[in-house]
């Protein structure tokens, strides 16, 4: 196989982008099952270990020993906690917030160590192979019609989603560097303490999502992916020959049902997250 | 449609002198035409007058006006081959359109179908795709036996429904992106399902359409805006067939 011939060929580049584009699904599904983890935040089991550092908190700065409290009885001592947090702004960090699911899981992928960049290397050569075609058969499409119709109107193939490809890919990279500059580096700054005790990670997700501004630009942005996703596997399947009367149906109606559900899976959490705190 | 013996007509017409001229739009008012005519009878009677009031007249492709020569055909209210599914330029019929319409018609717009004259195009873009393996390679002798060769019922009638191109190039002007994969992939498709066609199969597509990429055409990104246009109903499954014997031959190649 002459791979210069196949990527730079029209069916070759598209076969190529579908494959990435599959992949890039695939780490959607994983990515978003990840995700699900801050639903188990706030679980019972999170809430006492949550109500067992803020005690732990209060007993270090009051000398009178307690029992674990509850939560209720925690929630109570909060205004003194917070006083004493204001004056003493460094003790946030002595809590221990590894406990929370979501925190466990991102520990438990840092401590994966060169594995981790490894996949995460791989994971960026996939992304960027995928844009590198989109970029060259965009360009090449746009060429190919110098001169616009005065006059357009479908005749009935194309959909919104297909139509749209090109600017949900777009707006869809657009988001990516926003959502590692969000989360991954953290670069807005957003506080990790909620209730007066460093929750790490999950922190810094539940009180961004406390902003209805943040939480709606990522409900927009999920609707977006939906949208480029219901197009993208079934177009990936015809990029592949997989075209059978037989199968048609249910191809199309997987590749919607995929995208639908992956943007209402996303989209649930940060809703979630305002709803609830 | 209308139910009128005549219809008076307002005609957007994209009138451009050769392939460097910028062209335009030029008003034309086709008065008293008869709702049985056809869309390039309409254009000849408009023609007419033009010819007599000493204009120039419409340039405009036709050749069998029977729907199977693939020779007419231009871009009508946005769609190619106008609103009728299935059927040619020459095909459509003036009962289609309402006393008192505007109908904008321009050439089949892609790069690779250069403006000859207002709505001529030059399609020899196709001719090259098929002179690069769209044929087999048969020695000429004795008439061999009627089915000497055992085909299945299945795989005769998928090559005959690709064969249907008429390769009028609806398909690339309907394309957002311009593409030629409808017309290529008829024309890979008609000789991938028969047995004759094997001996040549894995050149053929790497060669037509290493030629339709080369002719400039863009890439298909599967709207399928080809298919709906298409007036002998070539079905994108001809694509899908193209995509998979474009793979193989892509990994069996031993060029």
């Amino acid at each position: 196989m002459s791979l210069t011939r196949f990527t730079t060929s029209s069916i070759g580049r598209k076969q190529t982008m579908a494959i990435t584009g599959l992949l890039l699904v695939g780490f959607l599904v994983s990515h978003l099952l990840g995700n699900f983890l801050i639903f188990a935040g706030y679980g019972d089991k999170y809430k006492h270990e949550q109500a067992k550092g803020l005690q732990q908190l209060l007993n270090k700065h009051s000398n009178a020993k307690q029992n674990v409290p509850t939560v209720n009885e925690s929630k109570k001592n909060l205004a003194k906690i917070n006083a004493l947090l204001k004056s003493n702004p460094n003790l946030i960090e002595s809590t221990d917030n590894s406990n929370i699911p979501l925190n466990t899981y991102a520990l438990k992928l840092k401590e994966l160590g060169p594995l981790l960049w490894i996949a995460r290397l791989g994971l960026i050569v996939i992304f960027v192979l995928h844009m590198f075609m989109f970029m060259q058969t965009t360009l090449i499409n746009k060429a190919a019609r110098p001169i616009p119709y005065a006059t357009v109107k479908d005749a009935g193939g194309s959909t919104t989603a297909s139509k749209t490809m090109v600017y949900t890919g777009i707006i869809l990279f657009g988001y990516i560097l926003l959502h590692l500059a969000d989360f991954t580096f953290n670069l807005f700054e957003t506080t990790s303490v909620i209730d007066g005790v460093d929750e790490g990670l999950f922190g810094i997700v539940v009180n961004g999502f406390k902003n209805p501004i943040h939480t709606g630009l990522y409900v927009l942005a999920m609707f977006i992916l939906g949208l480029h996703v219901s197009h993208a596997i079934q177009s990936a399947c015809q990029t592949f020959g997989i075209n059978h009367p037989k199968y048609n149906l249910l191809i199309k109606n997987s590749s919607n049902g995929i995208g639908i559900a992956l943007a209402l899976g996303y989209m649930s959490i940060p809703i979630f997250v305002l709803i609830k705190l | 449609m209308s139910s009128e013996k005549t219809i008076n007509l307002t005609l957007k017409v994209w009138r451009q002198k050769g392939p460097t001229d910028a062209g335009k739009f030029q008003t034309i008012h086709a008065k008293d035409i008869s709702v049985d005519c056809s869309f390039l009878e309409m254009l000849d009677i408009v023609n007419d007058e033009m010819a007599r009031g000493d204009q120039d007249p419409v340039a405009f492709d036709h050749d069998c006006r029977e729907g199977i020569c693939g020779m007419c055909g231009a871009v009508v209210n946005g769609i190619a081959h106008g609103p009728q599914s299935e059927t040619t330029l020459c095909q459509l019929h003036m009962r289609k359109f309402n006393n008192g319409d505007t109908i904008y018609v321009e050439p089949f717009r892609a790069k690779a179908f250069p403006i000859v004259k207002d709505l001529v195009v030059d399609r020899s873009a196709f001719d090259r795709i098929i002179a690069k393996g769209g044929f087999i390679s048969a020695k000429t002798g004795g008439v061999p036996d009627a089915n000497a060769i055992p085909i299945s019922k299945v795989n005769s009638d998928l090559a005959m429904d690709a064969a249907g191109c008429i390769g009028c190039g609806a398909c690339v002007a309907a394309c957002p992106n311009a593409s030629a994969m409808l017309f290529t992939s008829a024309k890979v498709s008609q000789l991938a399902v028969l047995p004759q066609g094997a001996v040549e199969r894995t050149e053929r597509v790497l060669n037509m359409v290493s030629q339709m990429d080369s002719e400039q055409f863009g890439n298909c990104s599967n709207h399928y805006e080809c298919e709906a246009v298409c007036p002998k109903a070539i079905k994108v499954e001809n694509i899908a067939r193209m995509n998979r014997e474009y793979l193989r031959a892509s990994v069996v190649s031993r060029d």
